[in-house]
């Protein structure tokens, strides 16, 4: 019977376009990154400019062995906190270590931790909320619940809670922080998915019988990506702080290896620090996590089309 | 068994849904059966709200929970009683044996996903096609619904497409596993009307040629006098009249029919004749008046329509009507036709 159907002429109506060309996959996506990174600049320049800012603190971690002049975690009795000249740039620490070197080795361990802890936090996060929001029922009631109260106990305290249960260490730094993301991106996901799941479009996916997982997984998530992503940018600052707060307070990763956190922790053992031992390790907490923000808080403009036009 | 004997494709039997919210119960389904043969067209019409889509959910399980809720009745597709199934019973069901095209064709594609990625879900979901296998397919289908250069356009989004195009890859959905039924729940109401006889148009060829039976849900009364066999007129969540199309329009035996007809122009009227309205509005379901649910807007009410609510009675061949009053009716209209 089918074939009878194909044999005939295909109905050509006038509401049927002209066809497009055919293009090659690889071309399609390489031409899409292309002018979205384009329209990002046009648009969001001062976004854009933070973006390149990441990008390089990204390399500069990548790349620390290649950058850094000398062993970062190399005592140097002789020059014990000289200040920045030739050999030392930012100057040398209370053990004599080449304090630029720690500082670029230092931006490996805050950005693998945050990126790692964020990746962690959002993605069970977001699986929470997807879940809960298109279940309903007794599973979004006890995860919502469980959620809240993560959320009633401050980030930090938190993190500093969970960091003494576990035993310092960077997987139980990056566990305390991912779990300090659950609540925001599950409650996001929840209420985006909720809005989603009312559209037609979720109707027709299960009138051709769909399971729910189905449903979720192809028709739901990637509706969800653009907050994904721009919680995933913001939750980076704060990661980044609260990593480096946590080394501040002796709880982060162990000595010697070089974190901005421990490294501000150990200038402040002092009575008056020395400048250049608070300047480096600060400016850069301060330039991450503003390159962060402020490229996520573009990127949600982009993004969120009910935030574009706004203040 | 049906009255020529056949046993039928699809058999409604005593369908009840409702709305439950804020301590109310609407009753948006209220004991509704009917049946259709395989090939047939049936044409279900009435107001918005009348419980006409909650009908077509209801066959396929869709009616949104927890607020909507089944409370009884049996679905039987095929000697399977849809009700009863498990879910991943009616899983199987959904798309394989009933395909449904939804009203707003803007908004049932999901707007993220390649046009060829929802065809093939479906092919994946029930025949466990490759993916090769599963594109030919759909650009087969593509074809088949009259979208020309089928296999480049699968790479298309659905916002380059137009509405009519839309509405077009909706139907090779809907029609990609060969099912015997296709629910078309207001399928041309968002288009401009030429778009609506094209795509009408091509949906009645195809279910034709492929022998699916075809359940059309409208307000549009045009549009069931064209392609339907047999009409089921619902008013406030139940059944009011069901005939064949003809007897429907020829020789109408409810009130409320008779209003619908009144109130659109048509051809074979004679010239200058004015439309009615029906006077009154829907009643609220959740609140329905005693007896008759069309009572307060009907001319023809008597006493009986407030005491007793009419069962849906033998008026002709094929032909019942819920009313009391329909003699009377009749022998109005007798002497109204036009000869």
């Amino acid at each position: 019977m089918r074939d009878r159907v194909t044999e005939n002429e295909p109905y050509t109506g006038d509401d049927v376009k002209v066809a497009s060309s055919s293009r090659t996959f690889v071309a399609r996506n390489f031409t899409k990154w292309y002018w979205g990174l384009r329209g990002f600049a046009r648009q969001r320049p001062v976004s854009a400019f933070w973006l390149a800012i990441s990008v390089f603190l990204i390399l500069m971690a990548i790349s620390a062995p290649l950058i850094a002049p000398h062993e970062p975690n190399k005592p140097d009795f002789l020059n014990i906190k000289t200040e920045p000249n030739r050999s030392d740039i930012f100057g040398t620490d209370q053990l004599g270590r080449d304090y630029f070197s720690r500082t670029i080795f230092g931006a490996r361990v805050s950005l693998l931790i945050a990126f790692t802890s964020v990746a962690l936090g959002t993605a069970i996060g977001g699986v929470l909320g997807i879940l809960g929001g298109y279940l309903g029922g007794t599973f979004d009631l006890i995860s919502q619940r469980f959620l809240e109260v993560l959320m009633a106990v401050p980030g930090l305290l938190l993190a500093i809670i969970l960091v003494l249960s576990m035993g310092a260490g960077a997987s139980a730094v990056i566990i305390a922080i991912a779990v300090t993301r659950l609540p925001t991106t599950s409650r996001v996901l929840r209420a985006e998915t909720m809005s989603i799941k009312e559209t037609q479009y979720i109707d027709s996916a299960r009138s051709i019988g769909a399971s729910p997982l189905r449903v979720m997984i192809v028709h739901v998530a990637p509706q969800t990506v653009a907050s994904f992503i721009v919680i995933f940018t913001a939750s980076l600052g704060t990661a980044i702080l609260t990593e480096a707060s946590l080394g501040f307070l002796g709880l982060g990763i162990a000595p010697p290896t070089a974190t901005w956190g421990g490294m501000l922790g150990e200038a402040a053992v002092t009575l008056i620090p020395d400048w250049w031992m608070v300047l480096f390790p600060g400016m850069f907490i301060t330039l991450t996590v503003l390159a962060f923000n402020l490229f996520g808080d573009g990127l949600r403009d982009v993004l969120d089309p009910r935030a574009r036009g706004r203040i | 068994m049906d009255l020529d004997g056949t046993r039928p494709l699809l058999e409604v039997r005593n369908l009840r849904t409702s709305f439950f919210g804020r301590g109310e119960e609407v009753r948006a389904v209220d004991d509704v059966s009917f049946s259709l043969k395989t090939g047939e067209t049936l044409g279900l019409v009435g107001e918005s709200g009348c419980g006409k889509s909650v009908t077509a959910l209801s066959i396929l399980r869709l009616v949104p929970e927890p607020q909507g809720k089944i409370l009884g009745g049996e679905v039987w597709l095929d000697g399977v009683d849809l009700l009863s199934l498990p879910d991943e019973g009616i899983r199987a069901v959904r798309g394989s044996q009933i395909g449904m095209i939804f009203q707003e064709p803007m908004t049932s594609l999901n707007p993220v996903l390649s046009i060829g990625r929802q065809l093939t879900e479906t092919l994946e979901i029930h025949l466990g096609m490759t993916k090769h296998a599963a594109k030919d397919r759909a650009a087969e289908l593509l074809n088949m619904v009259g979208i020309p250069d089928a296999t480049s356009r699968l790479l298309d989004y659905p916002h380059q497409l137009s509405g009519g195009q839309r509405q077009r890859v909706m139907i090779a959905i809907a029609l990609s596993c060969d099912p015997k039924l296709i629910i078309a729940d207001e399928a041309t109401t968002a288009l401009d009307v030429t778009i609506q006889a094209q795509i009408l148009e091509l949906l009645a060829r195809l279910t034709d040629d492929l022998g699916t039976a075809l359940m059309i849900i409208t307000h549009n009364l045009g549009v069931v006098a064209r392609y339907a066999d047999r009409v089921n007129v619902m008013y406030a969540g139940k059944i009011r009249e069901t005939g064949s199309a003809d007897e429907i329009y020829d020789t109408p035996r409810h009130p409320y029919t008779v209003g619908l007809l009144d109130s659109v122009p048509r051809l074979d009227r004679p010239k200058g004749s004015r439309l009615k309205s029906i006077e009154g509005e829907i009643p609220d379901l959740a609140n329905l008046p005693t007896g008759c649910a069309y009572r307060p807007r009907c001319t023809y009410a008597v006493d009986r329509c407030a005491a007793e609510n009419p069962p849906l009675a033998k008026v002709g061949d094929s032909h019942a009507s819920a009313c009391w009053e329909w003699p009377r009716l009749a022998e109005e209209q007798g002497q109204t036709v036009v000869s």
